[in-house]
């Protein structure tokens, strides 16, 4: 009986910390999750929906999670990939980087004209991402969205470090390659 | 021979640099391609936004409250836990079986009486 008190009693306090340190990490994580999303999905208000239902999901899950498996960045990370496939299934649209986002232009390009430049290559530096397949969008991403390493990024993926490697390279020269060749023609 | 591979190396370790938000330190030793790549990188970093203030403030709201929710799910769960385990103490096993033994004593002794009768 004394063991099954005292076992329960353990379990609060166990969900009691767990509570606190999913507040910890969340603190740490939304703006990342957020900005993962909205490098995908165009409309802020559904970037901002889908990090709530990331969270969501986490928070009802967070109970099962093991840091010994995997780290929290891989995990939430899975979760919000696979929240913006969900997405995009329920919407029958293909999971592509969006191409008609809005361009906001900043002080740092004075004129008009410069403006125009920045936001047509970013507009078509976008449509040249949304070309590549699934695998190379989504590391792209990761990279670009958060900064992460090329071993968390196989995490989430489930790739290797060197696989990630040379699919980051590959990319990149791929965009460049694309985007030269618009340039010049 | 091992060009392409020290060139991997050194977009890897820029791009890095890149989205760590560094500047590179001497860009003179990379090449055209190299450099076309990297600019369009630090572009690329630049699209991301970050959650406004208002969203922050409502996502923190509603997490708290949540939390809350689960906390307080959790302390009424525990306390029906709690109440199981006190009715298993012997104490409370002593006094049910004392109460059962007295009901059924009752019975008998009232069947009794009345068949006397």
């Amino acid at each position: 009986m004394m063991f099954s008190t005292m076992a329960n009693t353990d379990k609060k306090k166990l969900s009691d910390d767990s509570r606190q340190a999913y507040a910890v990490l969340y603190e740490q994580f939304m703006p990342k999750v957020y900005r993962y999303i909205s490098f995908r999905i165009d409309d802020e208000n559904m970037a901002q929906d889908l990090t709530s239902v990331v969270f969501e999901k986490a928070l009802t899950k967070f109970d099962g999670f093991n840091p010994q498996k995997a780290s929290f960045s891989t995990w939430i990370f899975t979760i919000a990939r696979n929240t913006v496939i969900d997405h995009y299934r329920v919407y029958k649209k293909h999971g592509d980087v969006v191409t008609n986002i809005e361009i906001k232009t900043t002080t740092q390009y004075p004129s008009p004209e410069d403006e125009a430049i920045k936001a047509e290559n970013t507009k078509k530096l976008r449509n040249f991402l949304s070309r590549l397949n699934k695998r190379e969008q989504e590391a792209i991403i990761l990279k670009y969205s958060n900064g992460m390493s090329n071993r968390e990024i196989g995490e989430v993926l489930h790739l290797t470090e060197s696989n990630v490697g040379s699919i980051l390279c590959r990319t990149i020269r791929k965009l460049r390659d694309s985007f030269v060749e618009w340039q010049h023609e | 021979m091992n060009k392409k591979p020290n060139k991997d190396k050194q977009l890897l370790e820029n791009l890095d640099r890149i989205v760590a938000g560094e500047k590179l330190k001497d860009d003179s030793g990379l090449d055209k391609d190299t450099k076309t790549a990297l600019e369009l990188s630090r572009e690329m970093t630049s699209w991301p936004k970050s959650p406004s203030k208002e969203f922050k403030a409502q996502m923190k709201a509603r997490v708290t409250h949540q939390l809350a929710e689960q906390t307080e799910r959790e302390a009424k769960k525990s306390s029906f836990w709690e109440f199981r385990d006190l009715i298993h103490r012997p104490v409370w096993r002593f006094t049910i079986a004392a109460v059962i033994m007295a009901i059924i004593a009752g019975i008998i002794f009232l069947i009794i009486y009345l068949l006397n009768r």
